[in-house]
């Protein structure tokens, strides 16, 4: 994939925000309004879409025989006994692929990963085979007849230990993609397991920290998790007449999909089709290449249609969150504010980068929090383990980092004797100030945040911590991303003949419920309802050009092709109309599928069809590009004058209870305000802040994976819990800070992640706030509770 | 393997043919109730069977009745129809107040309380609190029929001590008298409990002493375990009791074969023994627990 010019282009200007005041809304009709989703009725009657219910004619169904080691070289593939069970169609190696693809590695930002292993596997778990039979059970029968003999390697887990001198290497060299140019200096790298260490330097932070009148310094961490969509990840591939291959996917990513599948192939894009449906989840698990290398080469070999649905164990092996282990060393000034900050991340890649060095620099460059901070170092290293790999889940490394940032800067605040929150708001970075990758801030309404913080609080009345075995505690956390650059969306509006009209657009709705957005985006700038506008799901073949489905970018950059492609179309039906009655454009207006004009004519869609197309039928194409501006940032200081389109803020802040007897914290309320610029439907909006809240919940009080050896050892939803319902707090809330960001489609901003950021320091510091202790590493089990309160009180649980 | 195999639903019309068919299919064969765990095992392989016998169209087998002082409850009755049965609120609230904290109200609808005892999963809480209640259970085959109680049911983690050929039919329960006191508390993070625990106390005045007392923790172990030794200084004055309940806790620990798991350490597991205990003790003399 080569890189239009326009993405390097630099910006020739910051962007100054204007005056808060000028940037109010104008009257809407369909921006604005808690439409319900299009799609609600099809999900409850059973008939939308999921590509896990497929089923194609003469299909042969997959089933991976997964590596049995975390670390080992492939000594011998024995199929025979598999190949001998009846009804089993074939066995396919890594080896059988390389008769196809020669060279069958993928990844989105490094080309490590093989479709199926090839000489070597690197964590427990990993595709070594695949059976084809047209039954599904006699394919898992006979993939646990495979018989694989590994010869073990030394494997290396923790993220830390990997780096140093003397660690198993897992990679023999570095592979860095195409796509992304920054990284072709690592091409070659060997005998290292560090696959991107990126910096960011402002200031000074050695004499920062000389001229500070206090230093702290702190590790956290926290440990992988993993995304449980409950649609797990499937894919089906087809062959496409003579020469072209079709694939069903539950992807994030359809356009990128067909980019790399061609790539691997060999063949030109227009000849791999790619379509998505409704995902039953996504969280970032079914981003860039999962499945779909694996089913295209297993239909090409064998010549049929073939399907691999994972099952929900599987997902366990397939992608997960990060683990992180972040120092944080803060200089303070005695007047409580932050002189200078030093954070160093290891991110915990596992075997494979996936889009895992891009978390880390992505998510890394925003390290020191959303303060003015004068001397910063930033340093982010993404580490490769012998892990299942780790990619992108909700929020892009962005909770580990403020899991850090803001235990921090509530240690620091507690014990320079200032509230927390008014900590904060002394060290807030405003609109206007550079962050530390020199990018100056605009359109970030922490202090509005904040406010809204406290009043939901009502941090200023005096607290109840309770008396007794149980005690009350509460806690709040700021967070913010910068949304990802650079990227682009494509959309094209289709006005029909009759006047209605269909988006089509490679964003996929996997629950967010972006296709109401939309929509509600098309409808608006057409002068037409929301209801009755229908959006196209992604095919490759038939929606333009999206980068992915990801990191809340899709309101923001989807959105604005979605109304420039409207006003496309609205300015060429007006175009018909104004030649037709002799009149100026700027005296017509398009609504309810007729142009009528000041001095009271109208023209139906019947008549703007007959004046074009000389009859009553025809279309009105509109289409819309839309590619923010961005400067790549220096790879050795970090520094960008445009690091992002926009920056999402937000803010939780939690009251619980502790049973200091057991241990275990209950959330009894949980605030989430997020800045979303205006949001396009409220009560979409609110839902996802709670929806992320509620799962990073369950990330900082119990979800955890378990290793041992590399194996998990909690790999189904029995052993592994997610919040259910009574998880939820009994007071569960959400806000919206709705300041219009100037450039956003009607002011949007992105708000899938937002919910996710601060919900885990916000814990953790009211579990301070009620027992004194501090946990510095997720989840906050009960026992782990219980060991620090023991620990205060200089009676380890040992000694019981 | 995650997929479930085939297999074929035999639905017997009476006890006795479900037996035949246990003893006609043999190892092929298992009892179908409520299939909550039953399903699940076979998802992942751990049982493999080919015919099951559904026993939940047996007609009469979830009924609940007293007789003879003793609760007598059908081995098809579900979680839920316990909890919510008259009779047996009426006449064991503690039994009734246990049913309805098991697992979820979906599981509950489903499974049975003789699946539950059957399958002996670690994580179960019924077991647990029969076993200071005194339950029994009876086992039918074509050859004939025994009374087992619940402490010699359980041979292990996932393992009953039936003979080929028997069915559970019928858990008999003996009814709360106005001088029994009994609990039972679970802790529960996630899917399964952490840790049960049941306690069953005997006063003849009200809550003053106490002529004996029975006690057993779970889910901290393979198999529900019974504090005897703990059992020993549970009687007494109240006064003394509640001095002495420290010393229980770690009498009922050392009694049991505490394991680390995802759950918790082991000494993590021997803490909430002591703090459950008490708490339970103030729960089965119907005080505030904490
Ligand atoms: C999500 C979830 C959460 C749960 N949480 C809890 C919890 O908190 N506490 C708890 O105690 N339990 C819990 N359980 C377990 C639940 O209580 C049991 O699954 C249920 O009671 C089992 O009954 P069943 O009728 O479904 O048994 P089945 O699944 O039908 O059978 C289980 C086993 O017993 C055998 N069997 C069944 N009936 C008989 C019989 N009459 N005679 C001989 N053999 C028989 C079967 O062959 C099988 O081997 C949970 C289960 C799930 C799925």
């Amino acid at each position: 994939m080569t890189i239009p010019a326009r993405f390097t282009e630099p910006a020739d200007t910051t962007v100054e925000a204007p005056p808060k005041a000028k940037r109010k809304a104008a009257v809407r009709r369909e921006v604005g309004r808690s439409i319900p989703r299009l799609e609600s009725h099809a999900k409850v009657d059973g008939s939308a879409e999921y590509i896990y219910h497929l089923r194609l004619p003469g299909m042969l169904q997959g089933k991976i025989c997964r590596s049995t080691v975390p670390h080992g070289r492939i000594v011998r593939i024995d199929a025979s006994a598999a190949l001998a069970i009846e009804g089993v169609h074939a066995v396919i190696t890594g080896e059988d692929i390389r008769t196809l693809i020669p060279d069958p590695y993928y990844g989105p930002a490094f080309h490590d990963q093989p479709i199926l292993a090839i000489g070597k596997v690197r964590y427990v778990g990993e595709p070594v085979a695949v059976v084809l039979a047209a039954d599904l059970h006699v394919a898992e029968e006979a993939a646990d007849q495979v018989v694989v003999e590994y010869e073990p390697l030394e494997p290396v887990f923790d993220e830390v230990a990997a780096t140093k001198p003397g660690a198993p290497i897992i990679h023999d060299s570095l592979r860095p993609a195409g796509m992304f140019p920054d990284l072709q200096y690592l091409k070659g790298r060997s005998g290292t397991n560090v696959a991107l260490d990126a910096r960011v330097l402002h200031g000074d932070v050695e004499k920062g920290f000389a001229e500070a009148d206090q230093v702290f310094e702190n590790v956290f961490r926290s440990r992988k998790v993993v995304h449980a969509t409950f649609e797990p990840t499937v894919s089906l591939a087809e062959l496409n007449g003579s020469n072209g291959l079709t694939i069903h996917t539950s992807s994030q990513s359809p356009s990128y999909v067909r980019a790399e599948v061609s790539r691997l192939l060999g063949w030109p894009e227009n000849r791999v089709r790619v379509r998505t449906a409704f995902l039953g989840g996504s969280f970032g698990a079914k981003l860039y290449i999962k499945l779909e290398a694996l089913v295209a080469a297993c239909a090409l070999l064998v010549r049929k249609p073939v399907r691999i649905g994972l099952t929900m164990e599987e997902e366990f092996y397939t992608i997960t969150k990060h683990g992180a282990t972040v120092r944080i060393k803060t200089g303070m000034a005695k007047d409580g504010r932050i002189v200078a900050r030093e954070v160093e991340t290891w991110w915990n890649g596992g075997a494979y980068a996936d889009i895992g060095p891009r978390v880390s620099q992505k998510s890394g460059f925003t390290a020191a929090g959303p303060y003015d901070i004068e001397n910063v170092s930033l340093i982010n290293y993404a580490v490769y383990t012998n892990d299942p790999p780790a990619g992108a889940l909700r929020g892009f490394g962005i909770s580990q980092i403020v899991w850090a940032y803001e235990c921090q800067n509530d240690i620091i605040a507690r014990s320079l004797g200032i509230d927390p929150l008014e900590f904060r708001r002394r060290n807030i970075l405003h609109d206007g100030r550079p962050h530390a990758t020199g990018t100056i801030m605009t359109n970030a309404e922490i202090d509005e945040v904040l406010d809204r913080l406290s009043d939901r609080m009502h941090w200023d009345v005096l607290f109840d911590h309770g008396s007794g075995p149980v005690r009350r505690g509460r806690g709040l956390a700021i967070g913010f991303k910068a949304c990802i650059a650079p990227t682009t969306s494509v959309a094209v509006v289709n006005v029909y003949g009759d006047g209605s009209c269909c988006v089509s657009c490679s964003t996929v709705d996997m629950g967010q419920g972006s296709d109401t957005a939309m929509a509600q985006i098309a409808a608006e700038t057409l002068g037409i309802s929301t209801e009755t506008v229908r959006v196209i799901h992604p095919d490759t073949d038939v929606t333009p050009y999206d980068m992915a489905t990801l990191g809340s970018r899709s309101t923001y950059h989807m959105g604005n092709a979605v109304r420039l492609a409207a006003e496309d179309a609205r300015a060429q039906l007006l175009r018909i109309a104004a030649a037709t009655l002799q009149t100026d454009i700027e005296e017509l207006e398009y609504r309810d599928g007729a142009v009528i004009s000041r001095s009271g004519a109208r023209m139906t869609m019947r008549g703007l069809m007959l004046a074009r197309f000389g009859m009553q039928a025809g279309t009105v194409i509109g289409m819309g590009t839309f590619t923010p501006p961005y400067t790549k940032p220096d790879p050795r200081t970090g520094q960008s004058p445009q690091i992002t389109p926009y920056w999402m803020l937000a803010g939780a802040a939690a009251e619980i209870e502790v049973d200091t007897e057991t241990g275990r914290i209950r959330v009894t309320k949980l605030v989430n305000v997020g800045d979303v610029g205006c949001a396009i439907n409220p009560a979409i909006a609110k839902r996802q802040l709670n929806g992320a809240g509620t799962m990073q919940l369950g990330f900082t009080l119990f979800e955890e994976m378990r290793f041992n050896e590399g194996q998990v050892i909690n790999a189904s939803l029995a052993d592994y819990k997610i919040p259910g319902m009574l998880d939820v707090p009994e007071d569960l809330s959400a806000e919206l800070v709705e300041f219009p960001h100037e450039h956003g489609p009607f002011g949007a901003k992105g708000v899938g992640e937002t919910g996710m950021f601060s919900v885990s320091p916000a814990i953790a510091n009211a579990l301070c706030d009620a027992i004194g202790v501090r946990i510095m590493e997720l989840p906050l089990t009960p026992e782990r509770v219980l060991r620090a309160i023991r620990e205060s009180e200089n009676r380890p649980l040992e000694s019981e | 393997m995650t997929t479930l195999s085939r297999f074929e639903i035999h639905q017997p019309a009476s006890v006795l043919e479900a037996s035949q068919m246990l003893a006609q299919y043999g190892d092929d064969a298992g009892i179908y109730a409520g299939g909550t765990e039953l399903l699940l095992a076979m998802k992942h392989a751990a049982l493999n069977y080919r015919h099951l016998i559904d026993l939940k169209v047996i007609l009469g087998l979830n009924s609940i009745n007293v007789r003879n002082g003793s609760l007598e409850i059908g081995a098809t009755s579900a979680h839920r129809s316990i909890e919510r049965s008259a009779i047996v609120r009426q006449n064991q609230p503690a039994l009734a107040e246990m049913e309805s904290q098991v697992a979820n109200v979906r599981v509950r609808v489903t499974g049975t309380l003789g699946g539950n005892l059957c399958f002996a999963e670690p994580h179960s809480d019924p077991a647990t609190l029969l076993l200071v209640l005194g339950g029994t259970v009876r086992a039918e085959s074509a050859t004939g029929a025994r009374e087992i109680p619940v402490a010699e049911l359980i041979a292990g983690a996932y393992a009953n001590n039936f003979l080929p050929g028997e069915v559970l039919t019928k858990i008999t329960v003996p009814c709360a008298k106005p001088s029994h006191r009994a609990g039972y508390m679970k802790f529960q993070v996630h899917e399964r409990p952490t840790l049960g625990l049941g306690l069953w106390m005997e006063t003849p005045d009200d809550g003053r002493t106490f002529t004996s007392a029975r006690v057993a923790v779970g889910c901290v172990c393979p198999f529900p375990t019974r504090g005897v030794e703990a059992e020993k200084v549970l009687t007494g004055s109240r006064g003394e009791v509640e001095k002495r309940l420290p010393e229980a806790a770690d009498l009922i620990a050392d009694a049991a074969d505490l394991v680390d798991d995802h759950e918790g350490s082991v000494e993590y597991k021997r803490h909430l023994i002591h703090i459950f205990l008490r708490r339970v003790f103030r729960k089965a003399l119907r005080e505030p627990v904490s």
